[in-house]
């Protein structure tokens, strides 16, 4: 397991909303806009589901439900949750330090000098 | 699933394409059905949300497709799966990544790039369209096997004239196989062929035995001709144009034997030729008929393949030594293609050069625009500088960035070359029918890719030494976001360029616009408004002998008189300004023989002629009906002839041989614009006979007080009810002089396109810097006003900025074309420097045009809120 290296935003993002069970494509494609702010298009998103799963981070499942034949779920594996973890932690602590370097005071007080 | 959507997934999977394979094949199918789900929810919300989600995806495939490329090239470098941090780069994937940058950075600025792309594409389109042009009339080699080494020979007759040779050159070059591979000949002209409806003219081609061999045309059905049927005067026999056949045979197979009615006589129908035939000297006209050329024809043309690595000087000294210098007897060797090149080369020439100054003028303003661009990104630099961004990088992104930008133009410009062959091709004159072949081919592509390329170095290569030159910290600098200081100096500096390489454009156009109306003004010695021509060519067959014709075409006349409401009725062999020649060395009686031959335009003539066309007498009087009717040694000569024969003198009454026929001046006459009104057509000597022969072919010369087309159809009806097999054609006699400047008004009409393109490129440069100028000092501006300026002051103060730089735009262009008409009138139709009045006029459309180029800014800056701009730092 490979936790050194940062994931990308768009990486995390898509761990972070399969954490609720296996989704489809397009399932994802909307939770990523409720989680960002931003839609990817169908190539960014297929190019990292297709990394996320060379690392081991998501699989493919089937789902009873499918709708469409041409429909592929992905679900999380235990790998993928231990990156998130990984992430998250350092997210936190990223967070931290920018409390720790009163980053929030200070762009208050760059807002009452501007 | 609705057409539209079917339509839709359609273009989705042709996107698709754009991903690597392994990529598509895992993922294709999912991706397809999550775009389907994504277009649906698009479809609810309305067709803006659709044509967004099909941009944003389109967008993202193609960067998608790149990114996952440069992964796959990373992987197989390493064989590790490469991740954005701590990436080494290999030369390939950072060059694909600089690709990705440029798309993404011109994709982010779409209006700046599609409108560098087009501004690129007019210059690109414009040269390409003239390099097509200039390859189909003068660089392309005849069309058949051996085509570049196909030259013509000509006799030569002195006084520049050239004539086809005799029997006994063409001989003398067929013995020379040491210099010509394969000689030939021919010689063209028209039938009128009937049987197939109404009576039709067609272009018929003699060609020698050999010519079919020359050319190595084989028809596609039939055969060539056999030796003996190009004896005596030739056989009937006959090879049908691919066309021809189609057209009016329906393409049957079993046309062979059938019979064709030529001039009134049954030609066998022998073979057809394949599609593509073209002419020997490689003129655009098709040919519809090949018929055979016995040697006994006179005025064959003459044409030969040089043998590999000989060169034409080598065959021209080698043909002089035999023939020796006399100018009267010697043979002149051109390429084959100087038939069709003709009078255009200098145009062409002129033109080429007018597109090159546009491709420039494109080049100056795209580098403008991306100084701009630099300047205004200048932090966006510095802060990928500051990540450790190299020098080297930065230049090779920014170079990316306009290659691509480039290539870009390049296609845009492909299809306004395109678009403007067409046009051209559609408003050209008859007289160019040599243009009417150019197409866009490879070579032609290739051409407009070199430019394009040539363009993007010197479009690209200011920005790209300046964004290195870039000093980190300065960049930071406010004068580097305003737009003053070096860069703003360059930016000025090109478009003080661009105005003077478009003032340099205008004065050419505005040359030729007022030379070409001088020369329409110019008085033509006749009336060519008093009168129409009807052009009638009476059936070969069925008048053969002298008398008939002179006794159908004194039918005709009669009956013409008979019309209402016409005034004079007269018949000559031409008219001008389509008269034939005479040429032959003159002896003036009591003098020494002329040394040169002297070319006669003009020929036979009746009694009513000169009045009919309105041609004034100088001295001495016309001819008199029984001088026609008898055909008298008599000649009226025009002013110049006369005073060239004897020099000067008193010619009415004085007699002169040519070509041993011995003549009386009974008058002179005036000259005329015998062959039309350009520049270098004055002068030329003009002779009348009385006529003697009447032909086939005459010229009824008709002055009437009506001109209706009620008279005109009149005019045709008479000579169709006289002979149902007769061509006739009804002219004015002022169109047919305005024809002969079709060629002028031609090239100033392209010239001036060029030339309001060039301004409009000027103007937009102008305003773009004066924009970014008042922009950039919007501060500043702001002070002025607050500190009491008053806003005319202000408005003043921008005006008087660009027009500086204007004002020396101008100068500068002044002084290039003096030295550039000085060349165009060294070059061609005897243009010849037109004074203040024309630079006046070109100073005035450019101030003006400027004037409204910088108004939006002026007034922008005369605008400015104090208070906003001032808080706005």
């Amino acid at each position: 397991m490979n936790n050194t290296e940062p994931l990308t935003p768009l990486s995390m993002a898509i761990l972070l909303a399969l954490m609720d069970g296996p989704q489809h494509g397009y399932a994802l494609m909307r939770e990523i806009e409720a989680q960002t702010g931003r839609r990817p298009g169908t190539g960014t998103l297929y190019a990292a589901l297709d990394r996320l799963e060379e690392e081991d981070h998501i699989a493919e499942c089937e789902v009873e439900t499918a709708e469409d034949a041409r429909r592929r779920y992905f679900r999380i594996t235990p790998g993928g949750v231990a990156a998130a973890r990984a992430e998250s932690a350092r997210m936190l602590g990223v967070l931290d330090q920018a409390r720790a370097g009163s980053v929030f005071t200070s762009f208050s007080a760059l807002r009452e000098l501007s | 699933m609705n057409r539209s959507a079917r339509r839709m997934s359609y273009l989705y999977r042709l996107l698709l394409q754009l991903l690597p394979r392994p990529f598509r094949e895992r993922h294709g199918a999912a991706m397809e059905e999550t775009f389907a789900a994504a277009r649906r929810e698009a479809a609810q919300a309305g067709l803006v949300a659709t044509l967004r989600l099909h941009a944003h995806e389109a967008a993202d495939l193609l960067l998608t497709g790149v990114r996952l490329r440069v992964r796959s090239l990373g992987q197989a470098q390493r064989g590790l799966v490469p991740r954005d941090a701590g990436r080494r780069i290999t030369p390939g994937a950072a060059l694909l990544d600089d690709v990705v940058f440029g798309m993404r950075s011109l994709s982010r600025h779409a209006a700046f790039f599609a409108f560098a792309a087009l501004t690129l594409g007019f210059g690109v389109g414009a040269t390409t369209a003239m390099y097509s042009a200039l390859k189909t009339v003068v660089l392309e080699p005849p069309a058949y096997a051996g085509g570049e080494r196909a030259v013509k020979l000509w006799r030569t007759m002195g006084s520049g004239l050239r004539i086809p040779p005799s029997a006994e050159q063409i001989e003398l070059v067929r013995s020379e196989t040491m210099l010509f591979e394969a000689v030939s000949t021919y010689s063209g002209g028209t039938v009128t062929v009937t049987g197939l409806g109404e009576p039709v003219e067609l272009a018929v081609q003699h060609g020698s035995a050999d010519l079919a061999s020359f050319m190595g045309v084989e028809p596609v059905i039939g055969r060539t001709f056999r030796p003996e049927e190009l004896a005596g005067d030739g056989a009937h026999v006959v090879l049908l144009s691919h066309a021809l056949w189609r057209s009016r045979f329906g393409g049957r197979t079993n046309v062979m034997g059938e019979t064709l009615h030529v001039n009134g006589e049954p030609w066998a129908i022998i073979g057809v030729l394949p599609p593509d035939v073209v002419r020997p000297d490689a003129m655009p006209q098709p040919i519809d008929l090949w018929v055979p050329l016995s040697d006994a024809q006179p005025g064959r043309s003459l044409i030969a393949r040089l043998e590999p690595g000989v060169t034409i000087e080598r065959a021209g000294d080698r043909l002089t030594a035999l023939l020796g210098e006399d100018a009267q007897s010697g043979l002149e060797i051109t390429p084959a293609t100087s038939t069709r090149v003709g009078s255009l080369r200098e145009p062409l020439r002129v033109l080429m050069i007018a597109v090159a100054l546009l491709l420039l003028i494109a080049c100056v303003n795209v580098s403008n625009l991306l100084l701009h661009r630099n300047a205004a990104r200048a932090r966006d630099t510095v802060v990928r500088a500051a990540l450790g961004a190299t020098r080297s990088r930065l230049v090779r992104q920014a170079l990316v960035e306009s290659l691509l930008l480039a290539v870009c133009g390049g296609a845009v410009g492909v299809v306004v070359a395109w678009a403007g062959t067409m046009g051209a091709a559609a408003l050209r004159p008859a007289e160019l029918a040599a243009i009417q072949a150019v197409d866009i081919d490879g070579g032609v592509l290739l051409f407009s890719l070199l430019i394009s390329l040539g363009a993007w170095l010197l479009f690209s290569l200011l920005p790209a030494l300046r964004g290195a030159q870039r000093n980190t910290a300065g960049s930071l600098s406010s004068a580097a976001r305003t737009g003053s200081g070096g860069s703003a100096r360059l930016r000025w500096t090109l478009v003080g360029f661009e105005v003077a390489l478009s003032f340099t454009l205008l004065v050419g156009a505005a040359t030729l616009i007022v030379n070409v109306r001088d020369s329409a003004r110019r008085d033509p010695g006749y009336e060519p408004e008093s009168f129409v021509a009807m052009d009638v060519t009476l059936p070969v067959w069925r008048y053969q002998g002298d008398a008939d014709r002179r006794a159908a075409f004194d039918r005709l006349t009669a009956a013409v008189r008979r019309l209402p409401d016409v005034d004079e009725v007269a018949l000559g062999a031409g008219v001008p300004p389509l008269w034939g020649i005479t040429f032959g060395t003159v002896h003036p009686e009591g003098r020494a023989p002329d040394e040169e031959a002297t070319i006669f335009h003009g020929g036979g003539i009746d009694e009513a002629y000169l009045r009919a066309i309105g041609q004034p007498l100088i001295a001495g009087r016309a001819f008199l009906p029984h001088e026609v009717r008898d055909g008298a040694d008599v000649v009226v000569l025009g002013e110049s002839a006369a005073r060239r024969i004897f020099d000067g003198d008193d010619a009415v009454g004085r007699r002169f041989s040519l070509m041993g026929d011995d003549f009386m001046v009974v008058g002179v006459a005036r000259d005329i614009a015998i062959v039309g009104l350009a520049t270098g057509d004055a002068d030329r000597p003009i002779a009348y006979w009385p006529l003697t022969e009447v032909w086939n072919r005459m010229q009824i010369v008709v002055t009437a007080k009506r001109r209706d087309d009620e008279f005109l159809a009149g005019l045709t009806s008479i000579v169709r009810s006289m002979e149902a097999d007769a061509l006739v054609t009804v002219t004015a006699g002022s169109e047919l002089l305005g024809a002969t400047l079709a060629r002028e008004r031609f090239t100033a009409a392209l010239l001036t396109a060029f030339a309001a393109i060039a301004l409009l490129l000027s103007a937009i440069g102008l305003y773009g810097v004066l924009s970014q100028i008042v922009t950039g000092r919007t501060h500043e501006i702001g002070l002025r006003v607050a500190l009491g300026a008053d806003r005319a002051n202000i408005r003043a103060l921008v005006l008087n900025t660009g027009g500086r730089v204007v004002a020396a735009g101008l100068v500068a262009g002044a002084l290039l074309v003096t030295g550039g008409l000085r060349f165009l009138s060294s070059s061609i139709f005897g243009i010849e420097h037109r004074g203040p009045g024309v630079y006046a006029a070109a100073a005035v459309v450019l101030g003006v045009t400027s004037l409204l180029a910088m108004w939006r800014p002026a007034m922008c800056a005369a605008r400015v809120d104090p208070m906003r701009a001032m808080s706005s730092d």
